[in-house]
């Protein structure tokens, strides 16, 4: 213990004396403090508002592939994202077991339906998704349960993560897909996106005897334990017609976030948001600093008289601008915690201030800090320091 | 020429260099009509364990004189040597070094209120040969603070301070780096006649010990007393009284 306080106390004591400064001179006004960290918070939580529900959505758009419980997946080679119910022939699943280092070829049927909830009395469009029972190729609940569920004869299983305009529906209602009566068997997770509100499951039986020719959207493949996913890709790519694809369903998760990005503009809207709200700001932490400066001047003056450098006082006011910016966020999260509650609440699909986020709006943050203190700091270093008396 | 270098203190070898030579220094104030010479080829001399005081009216040049000693403005004019370097117009970072040896004092404390007496003082060693650790300010700061009868504000804060003890915490700012040439400006203006003494006695006894010379601009008769050589500025040229 005694030889930690020694060691605290030397490194306490080769610390300069101008450790720190700039947040000691940021700190010493708490009114003024508090009053630009509020501003600069405002701006911090807009940012995390768009942020975050642009991750949202993205990972809503591809939340299949991030649920695919396999090592690879087919798709039609015309589908352009997921939600681009390109369908194909089901003798291409079969041909991938041509592949003798392929184990299984699950089909997933999907398509969009029209739910009424008799005691709702409101009919709305849900997302329905077929599999064969005991394959579970998503990983929406307790594979066990959702199997014994769904072996029941007319049986679906609802979404509980379905937005609440289908009203109730719990184990053993009845609901209506399409005009045809179905046993809700239980609940699982899944989640709605920027279209669906909502989804349910059924099994490959139960989907084909309403639609004897359907065919897959998506094929899971598993293949066998030790088997090389990347060179099994590209074999079961080379074996099947070129009306299919083959990829991971990370390379899928990729593909469809880019999709996204690329055809609805919601990145550019989102990120339009989020600069709006770096640029607000940014000019709170400049117009705080520049205040500040303002406000001590002949104190700055003086210490440039005695001699200090041009990088002292960047050091100085970007510590500033630094500390600003990481109260600000620490104040900005809090809000943004508020505010994907309430998003969430709202749309049903859940945002997590998760490090991803917090890297996306913090380092912008923080630079833009830095760079408003960089330029507040020319304030000290422009005039000769006669003219500052 | 004004040359400041009467009677040395024993103390001070007699081969030391000047701190300060100025020559043919002249400076005005705005362009064209308006244009306004303070400083017309002024000369001076600072030598080595002086003393000195520099008065005159209000808009003599005085303040102007010594900024362009401290490397705080531009010559336009003449040339000034300071501790044997020649000063060169725009050379901003040969200024800042130059400003690093001087010890300066205002009449203002600018004092910042969110930095300790202590640190204040310590974050004037940054500007030394060597930075002092924390213990060796902290027994350099409390030695000054003590001759300035100031040794129980040394953990203070500004804001806890009267106006004349913030000046006399500017003083001690101005001498924890040893300078080996001291400007001031009315440093003793908002202090009463205990504490203008301790000043005067201090930056004395500092410029005899370390071979230093201070040039103290002021209208403080208290002051003029102490002087080792008063030197009056009259229509931009200098006169020496003592």
């Amino acid at each position: 213990m005694s030889l930690l306080a020694h060691k605290l106390r030397s490194f306490i004591e080769s610390l300069p004396a101008s450790f720190l400064l700039g947040v000691r001179l940021a700190a010493s006004d708490s009114m003024a403090f508090g009053a630009a960290v509020t501003g600069l918070a405002v701006g911090v939580l807009v940012m995390f508002v768009e942020i975050g529900f642009l991750i949202a959505i993205l990972q809503a758009q591809a939340r299949i592939a991030t649920l695919v419980r396999g090592d690879l997946i087919i798709i039609s080679a015309a589908q352009t994202s997921l939600h681009d119910w390109q369908r194909f022939d089901r003798v291409r699943l079969a041909q991938a077991l041509g592949y003798k280092q392929v184990e299984q070829a699950i089909p997933i049927y999907e398509s969009g339906m029209l739910l009424r909830n008799p005691p709702a009395r409101s009919v709305h469009r849900v997302i329905a998704f077929a599999f064969p029972a005991d394959a579970m190729p998503l990983d929406i609940g307790n594979p066990t349960k959702v199997k014994e569920a769904l072996q029941k004869p007319n049986a679906i299983l609802f979404d509980r993560l379905s937005r609440p305009l289908f009203g109730q529906i719990s184990p053993g209602h009845e609901i209506k897909l399409n005009n045809q009566t179905y046993d809700v068997a239980g609940l699982v997770d899944f989640g709605p996106d920027m279209i669906m509100d909502g989804a349910v499951f059924m099994s490959e039986g139960t989907w084909l005897s309403t639609e004897p020719g359907a065919r897959p959207i998506m094929g899971v493949i598993r293949l066998k334990p030790g088997t090389n996913i990347t060179l099994a890709e590209h074999k079961l790519r080379a074996l099947l017609p070129g009306d299919v694809t083959v990829m991971t369903p990370h390379d899928a998760y990729v593909r469809e976030i880019d999709f996204t990005l690329r055809a609805a503009p919601i990145g550019f809207i989102f990120g339009l948001g989020a600069a709006a709200g770096l640029v607000i700001g940014a000019i709170i932490c400049y117009q705080t600093l520049y205040n500040q400066i303002f406000d001590c001047a002949k104190e700055y003056a003086t210490l440039r008289v005695m001699g200090f450098s041009n990088s002292f006082f960047r050091r100085v006011m970007i510590e500033q601008g630094v500390l600003l910016a990481l109260a600000s966020l620490v104040v900005g999260a809090i809000g943004a915690v508020a505010a994907y509650w309430l998003l969430d609440d709202a749309t049903g699909m859940p945002i997590t201030l998760g490090m991803d986020i917090l890297f996306v709006v913090g380092i912008p943050t923080v630079g833009v800090a830095a760079f408003a203190a960089d330029m507040a700091c020319r304030h000290i270093l422009t005039p000769e320091p006669t003219e500052l008396y | 020429m004004v040359m400041v270098d009467g009677t040395r203190s024993a103390l001070v070898s007699p081969e030391l260099a000047p701190t300060a030579v100025v020559r043919g220094v002249s400076y005005a104030y705005g362009d064209g009509v308006n244009r306004k010479t303070v400083l017309a080829n002024v000369d001076l001399v600072l030598e080595p364990g002086r003393f000195v005081v520099l008065t005159g009216h209000s808009g003599a040049g005085k303040t102007t004189l010594l900024t362009l000693i401290g490397a705080i403005r531009s010559l336009q004019n003449g040339h000034i040597d300071v501790l044997g370097i020649r000063l060169t117009t725009g050379a901003e970072r040969q200024s800042r070094d130059r400003r690093r040896k001087i010890g300066f004092i205002f009449q203002d404390h600018n004092l910042f209120g969110a930095i300790s007496v202590f640190r204040t003082l310590w974050l004037a060693t940054e500007l030394g040969n060597m930075p002092l650790s924390r213990s060796e300010a902290m027994e350099k700061a409390l030695g000054i603070l003590t001759r300035l009868n100031m040794a129980e504000h040394l953990h203070a804060f500004p804001g806890e301070l009267s106006t004349g003890q913030k000046q006399r915490v500017a003083v001690a700012r101005a001498l924890m780096n040893d300078p080996k040439l001291i400007l001031g400006d009315e440093p003793t203006a908002s202090l009463d006649h205990a504490s203008s003494m301790l000043v005067v006695n201090l930056i004395r006894e500092h410029v005899l010990r370390n071979g230093a010379s201070a040039l103290i601009v002021t209208h403080d008769e208290r002051i003029v007393e102490f002087a080792d050589h008063i030197i009056r500025l009259e229509d931009g040229q200098m006169v020496q009284h003592k």
